[in-house]
This record gives C-alpha cells, structure tokens and sequence, in this order.
C-alpha cells in the first residue's frame, strides 16, 4: 500500500498515472492528516514498514528509495532494503536494524518527545485551515509546527508547498544541511547489501 | 459568549460538535467532550472504563459546568491547538496524543489500522486485514 503524505488527491493523482512500471497491484491512499504518519511513526518519506501475517509491525518505517538516484543525498544503496525485503518474503528472515545509537529499540519506531507530538498536532491543525482556505491562520501553526519539531521531514518539508516555500530548492537545502548538523537523524538504512537475492525473487 | 460550530481533529477520527466560544476558550457540554475526546466527564474526573483521571484545575469548568477544552486536553497531558475562523461561527481543534501514549503503541507492535481515503475518495483501511505480508510505503509529492 503506497500512502501519500500530500494535501489533496489533486496533487498525487498526477505523480499515480504516471508510475513506470503502472500501479497495478498497489493500492494508494491519501493521509492529509498524517494520522497513519503518527501511528507509524514516519517523520520522512519514501519511508516503508513491514507488517506480518500476524499484524505485527516487524520492521519500524526506515528510509527506503526505490532507486539510487538521489544516493549522495540519501547515502543509502536500494539494494540493500530490495535484498533484505526479498529475504523476509521468500525466507521470513528479518534484518538485523543498526542502533540509532540513542538507547532507544531500534526495531520499534523511535518513541517520539512531547514536543513532537504538539508539533504533529499543530501541524494537523495548520493542514486542515490550509485545506480550508484559512491561510493565516494556517501559516501560524505551521511554523509552530516547524518551530517544535524541525527535523520531523513529513513537517518541516511536507508543509513547504502549503507556504510557499521550494521543496525542492533552497528552502529544502537549507533543511537538508540543519538535518545533516544534527546528525542524519532517523536514517538507519536497513542492511542487506550483502545478502544475495533469492533466486526465485 | 458566542456559539460556534466546533470540528476537532482528534488522531484518529475529526468530529464535529456544538460548543460556545469565549475569548481563546471553547467551552464543551460533558456529552461534547466525550464525543471530541473518547473521555467521559463523570464527579470523579474524566472516565474510559473503569480508568478515571482527576480534574483538579478549577478552571478547567465554568460556572455553568461547561468544559474548558483546552484544559480538559491538558488534564489528559495531550497537546492541543485551536483557531477561531474567519466568519467566527466556527472553530477548530487539534486534540494530538501524548508522546509515552505514543511509545506504547509503537513498542506493542501491533500494526494500527488507520481510516484514510483512496485515489476515488473513497474510505480505505490501512493496513488491510488481509493476513498477509504487507508493505506500507510512505511517499509523497514532496
């Protein structure tokens, strides 16, 4: 299940028709409100968790590219997670996650602090007024947002195009460099690179 | 005091409640307040089954018994945020979940099912109960 962290099915409609290879057995879902982001513990994007059989949560959300090519931003080779993703499905083998090096289980999602959660919560307040063409209102609590929880991705850059502000030029460098000062938080890659790929995958 | 149409966008549903507003205050009846926070105001504090948590701030009631909404977030430690709209018969709310609530969930590990809408608009839930292993992808124009 593919599930966007956009404002409107306007703005992802686009981005689904034109999948290479098409979406054929992906289902996609808008999340506005961010509440499978918060319930997940997502704080960036493209970010994957892996759910078993029996409904338990076996791999917290990691950053996952699809492919390398944002890799000298990223840092991290797609085949690694490809590889370790092929070897849950075929083997039911689980990748070893490496610590976050903050105490904190690396195999749940890293509990948040209670100045993100009042970040999400502004931030799901601001969305909405935005939504709702309360723009002011809306600018308020995003920077609130940001102000709480600044390297919370799904916040501080998710809310760029509600304010007008370049997710993808300098607004987003200047993120990109607070982030990597800070220590390239919440971007365990999942090891895998060495394990080679099932032959039947 | 003005009567306003109150939306509150709780973390797992947005509901929509009749409340009076007051400067920078929403006040709530008690069946309002249930209805936004799951919590049902009773003489020994706010109850979910047999769990009651004390309301101790006096402010937190006028003298008519209403609940102060932001205070009734506080007494359950969730953070809050409120705007007044334009046309100032309507409000809204956020009413988030206190960050060792969301821990809980994380290290129970069992996967939250979450009520989201499809590319048709159409109510969809994440994850589905399919029995199977499932990849959550989350992605983003952005």
């Amino acid at each position: 299940m593919a599930v966007a962290l956009d404002d409107s099915l306007d703005v992802i409609r686009p981005w689904v028709e034109a999948a290479d290879p098409p979406l054929t057995s992906v289902r996609v879902a808008l999340d506005a409100d961010h509440r499978l982001a918060e319930a997940y513990g997502i704080t960036n994007v493209p970010a994957t968790v892996w759910i078993d059989e029996d409904d338990k949560v076996v791999k917290p959300p990691t950053i996952t590219p699809g492919n390398n090519m944002f890799q000298e931003f990223t840092k991290i080779d797609a085949e690694g997670h490809h590889a370790a993703l092929r070897r849950w499905v075929h083997e039911g083998v689980l990748p070893e996650l490496p610590d976050r090096g903050d105490g904190t289980d690396a195999n749940v999602a890293r509990p948040p602090t209670a100045e993100e959660q009042t970040g999400r919560t502004e931030r799901r307040l601001a969305s909405w007024l935005h939504r709702n063409g309360q723009t002011e209102a809306a600018e308020r609590h995003y920077a609130r947002a940001v102000q709480l929880a600044p390297l919370d991705w799904t916040i501080s850059r998710g809310s760029m195009p509600a304010r007008g502000q370049d997710p993808f030029g300098n607004d987003f460098f200047d993120l990109y460099q607070e982030w990597e000062d800070a220590g390239r938080p919440d971007y365990q890659a999942v090891p895998g690179g060495d394990v080679p790929p099932s032959p039947d995958a | 005091m003005t009567p306003v149409e109150l939306t509150v966008l709780s973390t797992d549903e947005t509901v929509t409640v009749g409340a009076l507003a007051e400067d920078d205050r929403l006040l709530l009846e008690a069946s309002a307040v249930h209805a936004v926070t799951g919590w049902e105001p009773k003489p020994e504090g706010l109850c979910r089954g047999d769990l009651c948590i004390p309301v101790r701030d006096p402010a937190a009631r006028d003298h008519e018994g209403r609940y102060d909404l932001a205070r009734v977030a506080a007494a359950l430690h969730r953070p809050y945020a409120a705007e007044r709209l334009d046309d100032e018969s309507r409000a809204v709310a956020a009413i988030g979940e206190a960050a060792h609530e969301r821990a809980a969930v994380y290290n129970d590990g069992t996967a939250p099912r979450v009520d989201l809408i499809d590319l048709d608009g159409n109510p969809i839930t994440v994850p589905d109960h399919s029995r199977r292993k499932r990849l959550l992808l989350a992605w983003s124009s952005w």
